[in-house]
């Protein structure tokens, strides 16, 4: 199969960006807390909000574990870990974009993270099953063969689908601005680099954990 | 695998091309000047506060007395607590709510969709009301106003009923909105209006029984929340619950009064310090945004899967339109919901509809790779096809099954579920409540759209000599 992208070469790359992205975030956040925002910011949510998102983070993992290992056996364990260390790290990267792309931070940044967690949940579930049945022909195949073979498998759906989520939000940003709302263009860029993003650092880093744990 | 006829494809796509337009225009027709809505639209659709707007409402605490700094501020957010509770109770999932700490202050905006025929700012005051429930004697009262629904509020108590206390609202436990009914003297017929049941501790049915039964045995007893009165009559038993009836209680009413009621009142006297209309948060235009959107969208869709996968490409518009007018017909209520408002859509919701949209397209890219792929190796078409849906079907279940789970469990922790909000107390977000609510339904509906139209179509369309060729998925030329 012809490779797209060489995964494990990505590996330790994408797993210092995305330390690089949350950290950029939270110093941002910092500098610019000062500054004018909308009044409803994550500021203001108190801790209400922050108790219900962490409950939501561990039924989330919970869950989604307890069906991979109805699904995959014990394999499915190490699967439902990786996939929720995928979606966690979406997640705050997303929220980092917004605050480094200037993104007002109301409820529409929700949407941006959550759509994170979607494509790397999404990521993790195409790649365990390529790994699990499409494993290169051969009796003699390392881990990183077989690695490669199935991102690079699941890269190919997962490609086209980036492709429409950055045109359709690039025609968002073109009605956006033609109406005159610009509040919604400033989420445009964010919106494309998690999408990006969380494909990326799903597939070659926490997918990678996954295949040399497996 | 069994071979499908050829009409059934087009069956299939003429249904679907049906179904969406009567779920995206709705149909209505004019009985004089009243028009009668048989199928709810987009146009139908409610939005909430970023498209609609909504108004605002922020009280500051009534005594800032610096010596007991500490204590007011904890006040402040004990009552933000209470009326994040009412909210969660009344069911209002799209309100923004908190405290401005600095200013000593709590600001609430409440849509204008709000789901009762009151105003927002109504609802926003009722929300933030002290709350404080009285059971007086008599019903005497020194003034009267027109809420924004046109009904009559009785207020301000006086003479007895202003001096004569007989119970307050710390013994009540519990307080729910419900039909009541009575027998109509003439007819026999049993009538249901609606009312609040209010159950007290033991003190207070003691205080309530002995009043009633005893001193003032015979004579009429009101209750009032803070200066207005709901009722001028209390009916019922300790057994189920006393009930309240007013004389212009809705059934929206009746919900918010029992929201606020059953929260008990707040810590702190606050006051109302400024009231705002709320604009949208996108100036006027963003329903128009979501429609243009949503075309654009579906055209950008349609060219590359189109260009990509040829007739898998004309196959996934079809399904993507019937996924995005399935859910919008969950949404409106399609026929079934006449009367009553329909999901109050927010700007994240419109997000989890694209991203609902993108589970379908993502299924046929999957389908539609796999064939590729087999057609290359040459495969022939018919074959192809069969050896795919089989082998594809897993990992669209589950791809479907994890998106549903994580969608549900954000519906659970941040809509306006009972026992979540005493667990874990306030924190209702409606951006992500309707984010996931719309993901949901699409993880839900993508069963059917993403895999068995896509093959139940993809296996008709191939008995067709003409579709019966590896160029016309996609797949090279031989």
């Amino acid at each position: 199969m012809k490779k797209l992208i060489k995964f494990s070469a990505l590996t330790k790359f994408m797993a210092v960006a995305s330390a690089v992205i949350a950290v950029v975030g939270i110093v941002m956040l910092l500098i610019l807390s000062g500054e004018t925002t909308p009044e409803f910011t994550f500021v203001n949510l108190g801790w209400g909000l922050v108790l219900r998102t962490l409950v939501a983070a561990v039924l989330t993992v919970a869950l989604t574990t307890a069906y991979l290992l109805i699904c995959y056996g014990k394999k499915g364990f190490t699967m439902g870990l990786t996939s929720a260390l995928g979606a966690v790290i979406s997640a705050v990267c997303a929220f980092a974009f917004c605050v480094i792309c200037r993104a007002p931070l109301s409820d529409f940044t929700f949407p941006v993270m959550l759509l994170g967690v979607f494509v790397s949940y999404i990521s993790s579930v195409i790649f365990f099953r390529s790994f699990g049945t499409d494993k290169p022909k051969g009796r003699q195949f390392s881990v990183d063969v077989a690695f490669e073979t199935a991102a690079n498998k699941a890269f190919v759906p997962l490609l086209v689908m980036l492709l429409l989520i950055t045109l359709v939000a690039v025609g968002a940003f073109a009605v956006a601005l033609f109406l005159k709302s610009s509040a919604l263009c400033l989420y445009v860029l964010p919106v494309i680099l998690t999408a990006i993003f969380s494909v990326l650092v799903t597939l070659s880093f926490t997918c990678n954990i996954y295949a040399k744990k497996a | 695998m069994k071979r499908l006829s050829k009409p059934v494809s087009i069956v299939i796509a003429l249904v679907i091309l049906l179904f969406s337009a009567v779920s995206v225009l709705g149909f209505s027709y004019y009985e004089g000047d009243i028009r009668k809505v048989v199928v709810k639209g987009f146009g139908e659709l409610d939005w909430g506060l970023d498209v609609n707007g909504g108004e605002k409402i922020v009280l500051t605490a009534a005594t800032v007395d610096e010596a007991c700094a500490n204590e007011c501020i904890d006040n402040l957010y004990k009552s933000a607590d209470i009326i994040d509770k009412r909210i969660a109770a009344l069911g209002l999932i799209d309100c923004n709510l908190y405290v401005a700490e600095g200013n000593r202050q709590i600001v609430l905006e409440v849509p204008h969709n709000n789901g009762t025929e009151l105003s927002a700012i109504d609802v926003a005051k009722y929300l933030t009301a002290k709350g404080e429930v009285t059971v007086r004697l008599g019903s005497s009262n020194s003034s009267y106003d027109i809420d924004s629904s046109y009904g009559i509020v009785y207020k301000d108590p006086k003479d007895a009923t202003a001096s004569t206390v007989i119970l307050s609202g710390d013994s009540i436990t519990n307080a729910y909105s419900d039909k009541a009914t009575y027998t109509a003297n003439d007819t026999g017929e049993n009538i249901e209006y609606d009312s609040i049941y209010v159950q007290f501790d033991q003190k207070g049915v003691e205080t309530l029984n002995n009043a009633t039964l005893g001193e003032y045995y015979g004579q009429d007893l009101s209750v009032w929340l803070d200066n207005i009165m709901l009722t001028a009559r209390l009916d019922g038993d300790a057994s189920n619950g006393f009930l309240f009836t007013g004389d212009n209680f809705t059934e929206s009413k009746a919900k918010l009064y029992a929201a606020v009621i059953a929260n008990g009142k707040l810590p702190s006297d606050l006051k109302v310090t400024s009231e705002s209309v709320l604009a949208p948060v996108v100036e006027n235009n963003s329903a128009k945004v979501v429609i243009y959107t949503g075309i654009a969208a579906i055209a950008v869709i349609a060219l590359v899967m189109i260009l990509k996968y040829r007739l898998a490409g004309v196959v996934s518009l079809f399904a993507v339109l019937f996924q995005f007018s399935l859910i919008l017909a969950i949404l409106t209520g399609f026929c079934f919901n006449k009367d009553g408002g329909t999901f109050l859509m927010t700007l994240p919701g419109a997000a989890g509809l694209m991203c609902a949209v993108l589970l379908t397209v993502l299924s046929l890219i999957i389908i539609s790779e796999k064939i590729k792929a087999k057609l290359n190796n040459g495969t022939l078409p018919s074959e192809a096809l069969a050896v795919t849906i089989k082998k594809s079907g897993r990992l669209i279940t589950d791809i479907n099954i994890i998106t549903a789970i994580v969608s549900l469990i954000g519906m659970l922790m941040f809509g306006s579920v009972d026992f979540v909000a005493v667990i874990l107390g306030g924190g209702i977000t409606g951006g992500i409540f309707s984010f996931c609510y719309v993901l949901f339904l699409g993880s839900v509906i993508n069963f059917v759209t993403g895999y068995f139209v896509a093959q139940f179509m993809m296996r008709s369309l191939v008995d067709f000599k003409c579709f019966n060729k590896s160029t016309v998925f996609g797949g090279a030329k031989k």
